[in-house]
C-alpha cells in the first residue's frame, strides 16, 4: 500500500460510522448504497462515497445489478482482515548521484532573514515572505541542528559557491544527514533563497 | 600618508542635538520662568550630563571621561552659583568653580584632539575595508565564520579589557565567547547606558573559546560605505583585523593599534 492509498484508508477509517459500517458489511453478503444509507442513518452520498473509496482499496468488491431497468452496485466484502503496511523508504528523500556536488550559495537579495541561535555558531531558523500583495505572510523554517550548521557556512551572495559535499564538510555535518541537508536546499532553493551554479 | 576613505563623510549632526535642544529649552525657561530659573536648568542639564560621563566611565573603564564628567559638574556649579543680577564681588565658590571649569574644559579639549574619548567604530570599519578592492554587493545577514585561532580565553578577556578601555568595541561576554561590538561616535548612548542587550544587529566580531572568529556586519553600517563591497571580503577583513589586533596586543603591541587608527585620520567627532 502506498502513502496515499493509506492516507485514504485512514481518513475513511476515522469516520464516526466507520465501524458500524463495516459491522453491516461483515454481517450482510452484500449490500447497495441506499440500503447502508438508511441502515445507519446516512445522507446516500455519504454511504456511496464510503463503499466506493472501499472498493477502489480492493477491500470490497461491487457488482451492477439491476432493478427493473434501473442500474445499481451492490458491494461484498472481500477481506477478513484490514492490513495497513507503508513502505517508508519509498518516501525517502531521492538522492541523485551528482545531488552532493551541486555548487551552491545564497541568492542576493534573497529577502530571507536567518536567525542565529542563542549560543551562536548555527542558524536556528529562516523566516521568508511568501505570496503577493494581501497574501503575502511570513514563513519560519525552524531548522535542526545539522541544518542550522549547514546553512552558517553557505557562501554568501556574488561569492565563490561550494559544493555541498564541501559545505557539509567545513559545517561537520556528517554525510549520512544528506538527506536532511538535501531537503532544506531544495525547499531553499524553491524560494530562491539559495541558487545552483552547475545544474546538471 | 594620506587615505583614500572608503565610508561616506559623516554629516550626522545627532551630537549636537541635546546641546541646541539644551540652549532652545533654557531660551524658553528664561522667557517664561526669569533668567535664574535658566541657569538652574543649565546647571541640572550639566550635572546630567555629568553622571552619564561617569556612567561611560564604569561601562568602558577609560578614566579619560573622568575629565569631562569634571568639566561638566565644575560648568554645573557655575551655572548654579552664577547671580545674573548680583552686582560687586563674586562668591569665592563661583570664582572657584569658573577656574576649575577652564581647566578641566582645556583639559577635555586637549583629550577630544588626541582621540583619547572618541569611540573608533568609524576607524574598525575603515582599517576593513583598506585591503577590499573588489565591488559586487552580496550583503546578507548572516554571519561569516571567518576562521579559527589558538587564543587562551584569558588573551581573549585581556582584549576585550583593553579594546573596551580604549574605546574600540563593547565587549559582551558569554560563557563561551566574546563578542566585540564596535561603537561609532553617536551611537554609544544605547550602550552607555545599558539599553543595548542585543547586539545581533549591530556589526559584531565574536571569538569563541574553541578558538572560532565570527563575522557580522550590520546592513546600516555596509550603506556607510561609498562603493557596494564585496560583502564576503569586508567581513573576512574585519575578522582579520580583530584576530591581528588580539595577536598585537598579546606581543604587548596594544599602542600600536591605537598609532593605526589614529594614523586613518578620521575627524574626532565621527
Amino acid at each position: 500500500m502506498d502513502f496515499k492509498e493509506a492516507a485514504k484508508l485512514g481518513t475513511y477509517l476515522a469516520k464516526d460510522y466507520a465501524q458500524d459500517f463495516f459491522a453491516l458489511l461483515v454481517n450482510y453478503q452484500d449490500i447497495s448504497a441506499s440500503e447502508a444509507a438508511s441502515r445507519l442513518g446516512l445522507h446516500i452520498r455519504t454511504a456511496q462515497d464510503f463503499l466506493e473509496a472501499m472498493a477502489l482499496l480492493d477491500i470490497l468488491s461491487k457488482e451492477e445489478v439491476y432493478e427493473k431497468k434501473r442500474p445499481y452496485f451492490r458491494y461484498t466484502l472481500k477481506t477478513d482482515h484490514i492490513r495497513m503496511d507503508i513502505d517508508l523508504t519509498k518516501i525517502q528523500q531521492e538522492q541523485a548521484p551528482d545531488d552532493l556536488v551541486r555548487e551552491i550559495r545564497e541568492r542576493s537579495n534573497a529577502g530571507a532573514n536567518f536567525s542565529l541561535a542563542r549560543g551562536g555558531e548555527f542558524i536556528s531558523h529562516v523566516s521568508l515572505w511568501t505570496g503577493e500583495g494581501r497574501d503575502r505572510k511570513e514563513r519560519k523554517i525552524s531548522l535542526t541542528r545539522p541544518q542550522g550548521f549547514f546553512l552558517y557556512h553557505l557562501p554568501f551572495p556574488n561569492t565563490t559557491p561550494l559544493p555541498i559535499v564541501d559545505i557539509m564538510r567545513k559545517a561537520n555535518v556528517k554525510e549520512e544527514l544528506a538527506p536532511e541537508i538535501l531537503d532544506i536546499v531544495q525547499l531553499l532553493e524553491k524560494y530562491k533563497v539559495i541558487e545552483t551554479t552547475n545544474l546538471v | 600618508m594620506y587615505t583614500i576613505h572608503k565610508l561616506k563623510p559623516d554629516r550626522s549632526i545627532t551630537g549636537l542635538i541635546p546641546a541646541f535642544s539644551s540652549v532652545i529649552i533654557m531660551a524658553l525657561v528664561g522667557i517664561f520662568f526669569g533668567i535664574k530659573a535658566a541657569f538652574v536648568f543649565m546647571a541640572i542639564f550639566y550635572w546630567g550630563l555629568s553622571v552619564y560621563t561617569l556612567i561611560g566611565f564604569l561601562r568602558t573603564s577609560n578614566a579619560n571621561f573622568i575629565i569631562p564628567a569634571l568639566f561638566q559638574f565644575f560648568a554645573g556649579v557655575v551655572a548654579y552659583t552664577f547671580e545674573p543680577k548680583s552686582r560687586g564681588n563674586a562668591p569665592p565658590l563661583l570664582f572657584f568653580a569658573v577656574l576649575l571649569t577652564i581647566v578641566f574644559l582645556v583639559w577635555v579639549i586637549l583629550l577630544v584632539a588626541t582621540k583619547k574619548i572618541k569611540w573608533r567604530g568609524r576607524e574598525i570599519l575603515e582599517m576593513a575595508a583598506a585591503p577590499v578592492e573588489e565591488t559586487g554587493n552580496g550583503y546578507t545577514p548572516r554571519p561569516l565564520p571567518s576562521g579559527k585561532t589558538e587564543f587562551s580565553k584569558e588573551e581573549i578577556m585581556a582584549f576585550a579589557n583593553f579594546a573596551r578601555r580604549n574605546l574600540i568595541a563593547v565587549s559582551y561576554v558569554g560563557k563561551d565567547k566574546v563578542v566585540f561590538v564596535p561603537v561609532m561616535m553617536g551611537r554609544e548612548d544605547g550602550f552607555i547606558l545599558g539599553l543595548k542587550n542585543d547586539y545581533t544587529d549591530e556589526t559584531w566580531i565574536s571569538f569563541d573559546f574553541d578558538g572560532n572568529v565570527t563575522v557580522n556586519i550590520s546592513h546600516r553600517d555596509y550603506l556607510e560605505y561609498i562603493e557596494s563591497l564585496s560583502f564576503d571580503k569586508l567581513c573576512a577583513s574585519l575578522g582579520d583585523l580583530f584576530i591581528e589586533f588580539v595577536e598585537m596586543y598579546n606581543r604587548g603591541e596594544g599602542v600600536r593599534i591605537i598609532d593605526r587608527m589614529d594614523a586613518i585620520r578620521i575627524s574626532v567627532f565621527s
